[in-house]
């Protein structure tokens, strides 16, 4: 069977800054620290045993779209997400300079 | 005797204080003439953006801009030679001029970096997102950017603690 996304609208708070994030449905990582968890097989559906921290690793510029990549801390699996419209913007320009750009 | 000489001195003091004041009344001030700003002139044609070229101090000043349709200035970091992260946005612009538009930026700059200035087109939400307002074309087709340099206000070397 081909990859699926569930939606599924999920409050959350998040385990690395401890902020009180309200789901979108489409919400994958704290707009605060950026931060996300490894809880999806396939996006939304909540059946990855592995739950690891996720952490913001790089920043990628598709065009005019922003993609995260998270790295989980526990099995090193890497995954790429779009900045969602709420995300801190500062902390978007701090991941940008995480691998050393400038 | 001694009174005299009092009184003598007094005179004295008193020449010497109201010889003073009036050096000081009659001085010629140093006064700086006013130093106005000149007009930018703003090219003709709709969606065409001024700025100077070199900006410093954590935000950028738009000297003119010029839209035929709502929307948004938006300073970006230089990724590779192109525009990069969005560090700065405006407020939401009418359609038509705009003059001396501050623009705060997000982070802090160390030493000189380029920067790039776009004009966005308001998707009608009143709000920017990179994904949804396009970028904003003039008469010749091409996307109205201009591209600026960036004075940190901070020396990297000063900042240092150990």
């Amino acid at each position: 069977m081909g990859q699926t996304f569930a939606k599924k609208i999920e409050d959350f708070s998040c385990a690395h800054c401890g902020t009180e994030v309200k789901g979108s449905g489409f919400t994958n990582h704290c707009p605060s620290c950026l931060w996300s968890k490894h809880v999806d097989r396939f996006p939304g559906d909540r059946e990855e045993p592995c739950q690891g921290m996720m952490e913001p690793i790089e920043l990628i510029l598709e065009g005019e779209t922003e993609n995260i990549v998270h790295r989980c801390g526990w099995c090193g699996m890497k995954r790429k997400n779009k900045t969602a419209p709420n995300d801190r913007r500062e902390a978007i320009i701090a991941l940008s300079y995480k691998g050393g750009r400038k | 005797m001694i009174i005299h000489m009092q009184k003598k001195n007094v005179f004295i003091v008193l020449a010497i204080i109201i010889a003073v004041v009036s050096t000081g009344c009659f001085k010629k001030k140093n006064v700086r003439p006013i130093q106005q700003k000149p007009v930018v002139e703003l090219p003709a044609g709709n969606n065409v953006l001024v700025l100077a070229t070199k900006q410093q101090g954590g935000f950028v000043v738009i000297d003119a801009v010029r839209l035929a349709a709502p929307g948004f200035i938006v300073i970006r970091d230089d990724l590779y030679g192109k525009p990069g992260v969005v560090v700065g946005v405006s407020p939401l612009l009418p359609s038509g001029e705009a003059r001396d538009i501050r623009l705060e930026l997000l982070r802090d700059f160390l030493g000189t970096e380029q920067l790039y200035a776009e004009v966005r087109a308001d998707n009608g939400d009143r709000r920017f997102r990179q994904t949804d307002d396009s970028i904003v074309l003039d008469e010749q087709g091409q996307s109205v950017m201009a591209q600026l340099s960036m004075e940190g206000i901070k020396d990297p070397f000063v900042d240092i603690k150990y």
